[in-house]
């Protein structure tokens, strides 16, 4: 909430509980400076910098072709993950790859 | 230090917004509202903003339309939509896919006698399909959140014109 140019931010909330911290932070909210928001960037650096919480960002593993050209993200067809990823839809009953490189 | 490792995502964020709302904010109006688990949510309401250059008031906080699903019952949803709406929540969330519809038909239900007021999103995801999957999903969507219109629709490559 502190980044400027949000307007909104959209959080997950499964129980009252959560609804409960969220509104805490949520009212009367005093957007954090510079120095608190670099502090905070130093603080999750060792968790956020290698991406190992989110790996779905990282690593095709978890794609597809199809997905990654309907997002518009490169299919690097030279790259090992990638030939993995074609290999995988093949004999599936899967339309692609129907593009031809 | 392994265990701080072993946190997900999830926990990983909550930890990062009580940590922004508490130690770093010394002084400030917010180290008064040191979040906790109680029931206790002081009267008041988030604040609004103008969403870009629409001229539109959308809550500063807006409320998630996946974990509405995994929300235990339809009351737990219910309940949660109600005390947001209370406390001046008035962006809410959604997506054709969650929860296979769940999601949004729990949205639905829970904002009704208060749609006017509420802004309402849902997200079409159709990749590259035709425009006809697109208008198909829009309508489902319509049909579970139990209106005529909605206030932003995102649209993943759907080729809708």
């Amino acid at each position: 909430m502190s980044v400027p140019g949000v307007t909104t931010t959209i959080t997950g909330i499964d129980s009252l509980e959560v609804l409960h911290q969220n509104l805490q932070i949520a009212q009367n909210f005093t957007p954090m400076t510079e120095a608190e928001m670099n502090a905070l960037r130093e603080r999750c650096k060792p968790a956020a910098a290698d991406g190992r919480y989110e790996l779905y960002k990282l690593s095709l593993k978890f794609d597809n072709p199809e997905a990654r050209l309907a997002h518009g993200f490169p299919l690097d067809t030279q790259q090992s993950e990638v030939q993995d990823m074609l290999g995988a839809t093949e004999n599936t009953g899967h339309p692609f790859p129907e593009k031809k490189f | 230090m392994a265990s701080k490792f072993e946190w997900n995502r999830r926990s990983f964020i909550k930890g990062a917004a009580v940590l922004s709302a508490a130690p770093l904010v010394a002084g400030g109006s917010m180290a008064q509202q040191k979040p906790d688990s109680s029931q206790q949510v002081p009267a008041g309401e988030v604040p609004k903003k103008t969403l870009g250059r629409t001229g539109v008031q959308v809550s500063a906080m807006g409320l998630g339309g996946y974990h509405l699903g995994s929300a235990e019952t339809d009351q737990a949803a219910m309940e949660i939509v109600a005390k947001a709406f209370d406390h001046g929540v008035r962006f809410f969330d959604n997506a054709w896919e969650y929860h296979d519809g769940l999601s949004e038909e729990r949205l639905g239900k829970a904002l009704r006698g208060k749609r006017d007021q509420a802004f309402v999103m849902t997200k079409v995801c159709t990749h590259g399909r035709d425009n006809k999957v697109a208008m198909r999903m829009l309508e489902e969507s319509l049909r579970r959140l139990q209106t005529d219109h909605l206030d932003l629709l995102a649209n993943s490559r759907s080729g809708l014109r």
